[in-house]
């Protein structure tokens, strides 16, 4: 009997039983997968370190060769043997290449924006995985795996050659295996990149190749501290040195879109919890006739709840199997965006997992409607009649007259609605909010990271266009004196001025990695003496621009490592003496993770220990070259075709990695789903209003109501809500963007953020993009009014 | 002068089951301008069909239906809206309204959807609170219609089918859903109106609600079986001798002897 009271009831109410289907099928599958996703995320890059076997500490040499290591690397070595807080450490051989010594199959230059470090695949650093996440454990001869920066740069797919072209005439051609998942250098912020072949072709490399070495040691630790404080205060030389944070720190990119990922899990988890207890709570309503005759005919309550346990069961079954088997290519689809280059562990227990929720969801589902049916024992044979209303429950209604408003009545019966029945629309409101969170989000970063106001961030100063000349800068570090990078500038000025090209400044930044210590804080740190500027043309946060010679401008995370403050004396060494250095400012820097110790040009510092540069900033004389810019870019990169001829934009993304590019398709994939998660919920609400409310629909069509009214009311009610959820998105938006993407920015050095609003983008385009696809989905969705017909007004409550 | 309805060779047929339903068949009729005219017949003998048909709320098989000279039957969706909207009133045996608005709103609905305007916005106010008034509900105007009574709401659909000044109005089972007393004053009010010049057509199975109309048309099994001219209350086709004699209530009464008679003779 129960089986055929509930196939009729499965059969006669179609709709509303396909609609709750439908959230019940939604739900599962956002909640089974965004679940997965944010455990898998939350840990993701830690996991992915553990994996590769990254250590605690990590350090790049470069002098002597493997017969006769450097002074440098046995002092470290020896320093190594005798610390207590190392746990065990492993040291490997590394080569140096640069862009001139990589080639295509064709001789054409193999683009690279900094140096690229080769070594053997089988180190005992770290393992290596390839884009298939499983772990490169073999290499044939003649082949290599190149950095997937270098892929992407230089448009190379498996098969391709690539040519080792070694000063000493020694080259050799290798054939692309695949592309690197490297923990250490894989991130778009590192700017060194790394190839690995196999240990034979190495050693060959090594012996005829003549190429720079290096050492790579990774360092496991008991007390981290305690090692980096011996460390900074040994006086190494190293081109890197970090620890395992700062290594998942260049990982914040991953980091932003895993947080992205994370937020609109976390959305599309409430949003599918609200609708499916709102189409229970609907469905629920709509039997009340059926429960109300039930009961007049004598079925027991626990009989008439049973009843429809068991359509709740049967519904939820089958919603969430369909659910849990769509869930797993969604979380695959999301969980692509941040898995190019880590590794994130899947199978089998991801869909145990994702299974184990749909489970749970069926079981919430249950409770949803079990709670729900509790008012069953409420239910009196009248609400059979009146539809669950029995009069007396009515409440004061109005709020607006329609004698007194000056609008359409479909736009006053639409407002109208809304306010009277603010809950019944509060979801959908909630919705449209939360989707203009999440589409806003990514764009201000977005616009924040292309602003021309983002140098400002990275401690650089203002200008047209940079030159970025690796071997320049080698050839300048090689001389080691302040001299030479003043005649370099004066080089280019003039050469420039030959050419037609009026500059107004050339000038440049110098990078130094010095130990800087207060007290007994010490602290190994990215320094900059900026050649050709003053330092008054950067920003600082407090204090005044450095101008003696004595006085240094240091960022706040360097004032935490530290613990010093404004008018602090710290010590820096450099010329192997340290010398005292009054803080004068503090400014913040989005550059080598928030580290920095601004010099004035006037500091003596050691140009013999000079760790890099990048070659020019270029600053135009006059306004009108300014608008033919490309124009000029264009002729300098034929001046100088050894360089690389960059805008701001373009610079800080080589810095910092592709950050807009990525986000850009993230950005787009959002608003797709995004856009179709109201359209979603806004044709499935509708559906239910079209059900709910024929008897209204009816009735407005007896007086007089044309089918175009009736869906005009009916939009007009859905345009109030996505209108105002949409507004008030916009106007929250920027807050919603400063705790997530505003943290992000943090954790890389900015503490104030001011994110760069487009408001074209932000107040019109996107937001209308959201409005107009809802509203249409909505206009298409009430075609259906069409089909209802004046008798159903008999239908109404 | 055309009628204010004529009907002709109107037929309905429903198609359930794949059985062919033939409610109405080949009706014929016309309703002149002040008429009140009731529709009886016994139950499932095509009334209210008959009703929606000629209303234009539903869309007849086949026949013609012409109100006031303009033939409906082939006028599109939103043509007839139109139509709905201003050139006819509908009473239903449920009080439908719209449960978000106030009854003066509900029935100012319908007049502030007219598009072409006519008049203004205080002008409808003014002509809703004196249907009101002539329907004796003016104390109700703000409240919800939650809390009135069913002859409340019956008189605020009257004035909610009479807001747009139509030519005829229909009723189905206007006092269905109604005691006896509140149907006393609804059909009093309806009988005001059409003295008034309003034409009105309703379907009834209340010997005494028909006994006020001026002719009753009776169906049986989709046709017209017979038609009786009982004439306008008060205006009866009775001797002049006979009038001075009787009195108002005698005159009903004498009316609903007449129907009753005529019923038992069409088989009621």
């Amino acid at each position: 009997m129960n089986f055929r009271i509930l196939k009729k009831d499965l059969k006669r109410k179609k709709s509303i039983n396909l609609i709750l289907l439908v959230f019940i099928f939604l739900s599962t599958m956002f909640i089974a997968g965004s679940l997965y996703n944010f455990t898998v995320i939350l840990n993701g890059v830690d996991n992915f370190l553990t994996q590769a076997g990254i250590g605690d500490f990590l350090i790049v040499t470069m002098g002597g060769n493997e017969q006769e290591i450097s002074e440098n690397d046995k002092n470290i070595e020896e320093f190594l043997k005798n610390q207590k807080d190392v746990t065990s450490y492993t040291i490997d051989n590394i080569l140096f290449l640069s862009a001139n010594q990589l080639k295509k199959e064709n001789n054409k230059k193999i683009l690279l924006d900094n140096t690229m470090i080769l070594n053997c695949f089988d180190i005992e650093q770290q393992k290596f995985f390839d884009k298939n996440n499983q772990e490169i454990t073999h290499m044939e001869d003649a082949t290599i795996y190149i950095s997937q920066r270098m892929a992407a740069g230089n448009h190379l797919k498996i098969g391709d050659k690539v040519k080792v072209c070694c000063e000493s005439g020694y080259e050799v051609e290798l054939k692309v295996a695949g592309e690197l998942k490297d923990a250490l250098l894989g991130s778009d912020m590192m700017g060194t990149q790394r190839c690995v072949i196999n240990s034979r072709d190495f050693q060959e490399v090594l012996k005829k190749g003549n190429l720079p070495f290096g050492r790579l040691y990774s360092i496991f630790c008991k007390d981290l501290n305690a090692f980096q404080i011996e460390y900074n205060n040994g006086n190494f030389n190293e081109i890197f040195g970090a620890d395992r944070t700062l290594v998942k720190t260049t990982y914040i990119l991953e980091m932003v879109i895993a947080a992205v990922i994370l937020l609109v899990s976390i959305c599309l988890i409430a949003i599918s919890v609200l609708m499916l207890k709102f189409t229970i709570v609907f469905t629920v309503n709509e039997d009340y006739k059926e429960i109300g005759i039930m009961k007049a005919i004598g079925m027991k309550d626990s009989a008439i709840r049973r009843l429809y346990m068991v359509k709740y069961f049967v519904l939820a079954a089958i919603g969430a199997l369909f659910g849990f088997m769509v869930s797993i290519p969604f979380s695959t689809t999301l969980l692509l965006q941040v898995t190019q280059k880590i590794v994130i562990k899947s199978g089998r227990t991801g869909i145990l997992f994702q299974f184990v929720t749909s489970v749970l969801i069926v079981g919430i589902i249950v409770l949803f409607g079990y709670l729900s049916t509790g008012k069953i024992k409420k239910f009196s044979p009248m609400d059979a009649i009146r539809s669950g209303n029995n009069g007396e429950r009515f409440q004061k209604k109005g709020i607006f007259h329609l004698k007194n408003s000056h609008v359409r009545p479909t736009t006053f019966l639409a407002y109208n609605d809304v306010l009277c029945e603010i809950k019944k629309y509060f979801i959908l409101f909630l919705t449209s909010v939360i989707g203009v969170w999440l589409v806003i989000m990514p764009v201000n970063t977005i616009n924040t990271l292309k602003s021309d106001g983002i140098a400002a961030w990275f401690g650089l100063t203002d200008c047209d266009f940079y030159i970025r000349d690796e071997e320049k800068v080698a050839e300048l570090i090689g001389k080691g004196t302040k001299q030479e990078w003043y005649h370099y500038l004066e080089d280019t000025k003039q050469l420039f001025e030959r050419n037609g090209i009026e500059v107004e400044k050339v000038c440049t930044e110098v990078y130094f990695k010095l130990r800087v210590r207060k007290e007994n804080k010490s602290y190994k740190s990215f320094a900059i003496q900026g050649l050709g500027t003053s330092t008054e043309q950067y920003f600082y946060d407090e204090g005044y621009p450095p101008i003696y010679e004595n006085e240094v401008a240091i960022t706040h995370v360097i004032a935490e490592k530290i613990d010093a403050k404004l008018g602090d004396t710290i010590y820096i060494t450099s010329e192997e003496q340290e010398k005292p250095y009054l803080i004068s400012a503090i400014y913040q820097s989005m550059n080598n993770m928030g580290e920095g110790i601004r010099f004035t040009t006037q500091a003596e510092l050691d140009y013999t220990k000079v760790s890099g540069g990048f070659g020019a900033q270029i600053i135009l004389q006059n306004e009108k070259d300014r608008e033919k810019l490309s124009d000029i870019i264009e002729q300098v990169k034929k001046l100088m075709p050894k360089a690389k001829i960059e805008t701001v934009g373009e610079f800080i993304s080589g810095m910092i990695g592709n950050i807009s590019g990525r986000l850009d398709s993230l950005k787009l994939l959002i608003l797709i789903v995004v856009a179709a998660i109201n359209i979603l919920v806004v044709m499935l609400m509708q559906k239910m209003f079209l059900i709910r409310e024929r008897g209204e629909m009816g009735m407005l069509k007896s007086i007089g109501f044309s089918n175009g009214a009736v869906i005009r009311w009916q939009t007009k009610r859905m345009i109030l809500v996505q209108f105002f959820g949409i507004l008030i998105g916009i106007f929250t938006g920027a807050f919603f963007s400063e705790i997530t993407a505003g943290q992000v920015f943090k954790i890389m050095g900015a503490k104030k953020i001011e994110f760069v609003i487009n408001p074209l983008e932000i107040y019109v385009i996107y937001p209308a993009v959201l409005f107009l696809v809802t509203i249409l989905a909505c206009m298409l969705t009430m075609q259906k009014v069409r089909n209802v017909s004046i008798q159903e007004m008999n239908n109404m409550e | 002068m055309e009628a204010a309805l004529c009907v002709k060779d109107l037929c309905k047929t429903y198609i359930t089951n794949k059985r062919q339903n033939n409610v109405l068949k080949n009706i014929n009729f016309t309703i002149e301008r002040g008429e009140m005219v009731a529709v009886m017949g016994p139950s499932g003998s095509g009334k209210s069909t008959l009703l929606y048909n000629v209303s234009g709320m539903d869309c007849p098989t086949a026949g013609e239906v012409l109100l006031a000279g303009k033939k409906i039957t082939d006028l599109k969706e939103k043509e007839l809206a139109e139509v709905r909207l201003t050139s006819m009133g509908f009473i239903f045996q449920q009080m439908h309204m719209l449960k978000n608005l106030s009854i003066m709103d509900n029935i100012l609905l319908p007049a502030y959807q007219v598009g072409k305007k006519e008049h203004t916005r205080q002008e409808i106010n003014e002509f809703c609170l004196s249907l009101m008034r002539k329907l004796g509900i003016s104390e109700i105007a703000e409240n919800d219609i939650a809390e009135v009574s069913g002859g409340q709401l019956q008189r605020a659909c009257i004035c909610r089918s009479l807001i747009n000044r139509p030519e005829i109005l229909f009723a189905d089972e206007p006092t269905g859903a109604l005691n006896r007393s509140t149907s006393e004053d609804v059909m009093q009010e309806l009988n005001k109106l059409n003295r008034e010049g309003t034409t009105i057509m309703l379907v009834t199975h209340d010997m005494k609600v028909a006994a006020k109309c001026s002719r009753i048309l009776y169906i049986v099994d989709g046709n017209i079986k017979g038609e009786l001219h009982l004439g306008i209350i008060g205006e009866s086709q009775l001797e002049t001798s006979q009038r001075e004699k009787i009195d108002k209530a005698s005159e009903v009464k004498f009316r609903e002897r007449k129907l009753n008679n005529w019923l038992i003779e069409m088989g009621w």
